[in-house]
């Protein structure tokens, strides 16, 4: 926390997570073009999850032998979760095997940036007061970052309408955007409502995802907040606050889950829509 | 944003590449591996099925011949016996018959003697009586005639 005495304001603890990151002064800040390709906190946080991600995965999978020990039936569960469970249960089983590595690294990446988000990581120096320079333990998620969600959502976007395209050629696929039975006069309208309910699938998805992450977050620095607030005469009281920042916390592990799972099986789920089109 | 992208579509296909393409394939092989397995185990199992009848039946072969032998000896056995019994018997029979007759033949030729003892002394003693009145031959003449009308038969029978 970097909060001196009483004035910790939770809203203010994720301003400096889109800011580019600082090493010996130097600003990670770089620019191709108009795309802004600053290393940033996120970044980081990101680049944190993915190589947890890769590592695991890599590694166990590396070293899978036929006689499975305990981290590889676990691994392999979680696979067989994510086919059969995930994949199996929301897409058409002909374009299962197609679409599994795209569902399967958006629901271990996503969780594993919700996951990291509760650990405390090191990632800065405290920058005043008697402790500067030492190491800053903060908690972040990538997650909890509206641009990370959306983009994630966006790319779900694009790869619906580009396989709905690619199956079933483009006339056909806006065409079924519209029921066949509608009246002639409603289905200009009824297009632009189908539109339009596309382009709030990438705003619930992304929001969805976003909101629940900060929420999270918000509710444990609320917590620890608390304690600064009600500083501190009475000391047992942190005691209390901090057994809510546990109870909280566990929770927040099953939304992580849960909502890497909800974005993942509905990302599988309008991808099979496009697909398998309701006539 | 771009980051995100770039991020993901790394991870997307280092994982594709580096940990879902091993962890099915490891997978469809254990799978293959057991179905083998199974496989393998069933074929054993009939094979010892097949092993149990067979020895089921050759022990049962094995019992019903080793009672057709016991049986049989058991026949012989029998036929054996009642032969060895006859044998004795007949032989005790013809035993018993040769001794009867070795003693009726002795008993014949006892009288015979006996006959001839008495003939003799008969003599002697008309010899003595009659002095020489006769001569022997017309004595042992009346003799003779005299002892057929004595039933030695009835005495032989008697000693029997």
């Amino acid at each position: 926390m970097s909060a001196e005495g009483g004035n910790l304001n939770p809203a203010d603890e994720f301003e400096h997570a889109v800011h580019p990151i600082s090493i010996g002064g130097h600003e990670l800040s770089f620019h191709v073009g108009p795309i802004d390709m600053s290393i940033t906190t996120v970044v980081l946080y990101l680049w944190i999850a993915a190589a947890l991600v890769v590592v695991l995965f890599v590694g166990l999978a590396r070293v899978a032998k036929l006689m499975p020990d305990r981290k590889q039936v676990i691994i392999e569960s979680f696979y067989e979760f994510i086919r059969d469970g995930l994949v199996g249960a929301a897409m058409p089983a002909e374009v299962i095997k197609t679409w599994f590595p795209y569902i399967a690294t958006l629901f271990t990446f996503i969780l594993f940036n919700n996951l990291i988000g509760l650990v405390p990581l090191p990632l800065s120096l405290i920058d005043e007061g008697w402790a500067k320079n030492l190491p800053e333990f903060k908690t972040y998620a990538a997650t909890s970052n509206l641009n990370v969600t959306v983009t994630l959502a966006l790319m779900t976007f694009v790869l619906t309408h580009y396989s709905g395209i690619k199956h079933n050629g483009a006339f056909r696929y806006f065409k079924n955007w519209v029921p066949t039975t509608a009246p002639l006069v409603m289905k200009p309208l009824l297009f632009i409502l189908h539109g339009f309910s596309e382009i709030f699938k990438v705003v619930s998805l992304s929001v969805r995802l976003w909101a629940n992450m900060l929420a999270g977050h918000i509710v444990i620095l609320v917590f620890y907040s608390l304690i600064f607030m009600l500083s501190i005469e009475l000391a047992f009281m942190a005691l209390f606050i901090e057994a809510g920042v546990v109870a909280v916390s566990l929770f927040e592990i099953f939304v992580a889950g849960i909502q890497a799972f909800i974005f993942a099986i509905l990302s599988a789920v309008y991808i099979g829509g496009a697909i398998h089109q309701e006539h | 944003m771009i980051w995100t992208v770039i991020t993901f579509v790394i991870v997307l296909l280092v994982l594709k590449k580096f940990a879902f393409g091993p962890i099915q394939n490891m997978i469809d092989q254990r799978r293959q591996a057991i179905a083998e397995s199974i496989e393998a185990a069933e074929e054993t199992r009939r094979e010892a099925e097949r092993l149990l009848a067979e020895y089921r039946e050759s022990i049962a072969n094995a019992k019903r011949e080793a009672e057709e032998i016991i049986e049989r000896a058991h026949k012989v056995g029998e036929s054996t016996k009642a032969e060895i019994v006859e044998e004795a018997r007949q032989q005790a029979h013809k035993e018993v018959e040769d001794a009867r007759k070795q003693v009726e033949r002795e008993t014949r030729k006892a009288i015979q003697e006996l006959k001839d003892e008495i003939a003799e002394l008969a003599i002697l003693a008309a010899g003595k009586v009659a002095s020489k009145s006769i001569d022997r031959e017309d004595h042992l003449q009346l003799v003779n005639e005299a002892l057929a009308e004595v039933d030695f038969d009835e005495l032989a029978s008697g000693g029997d």
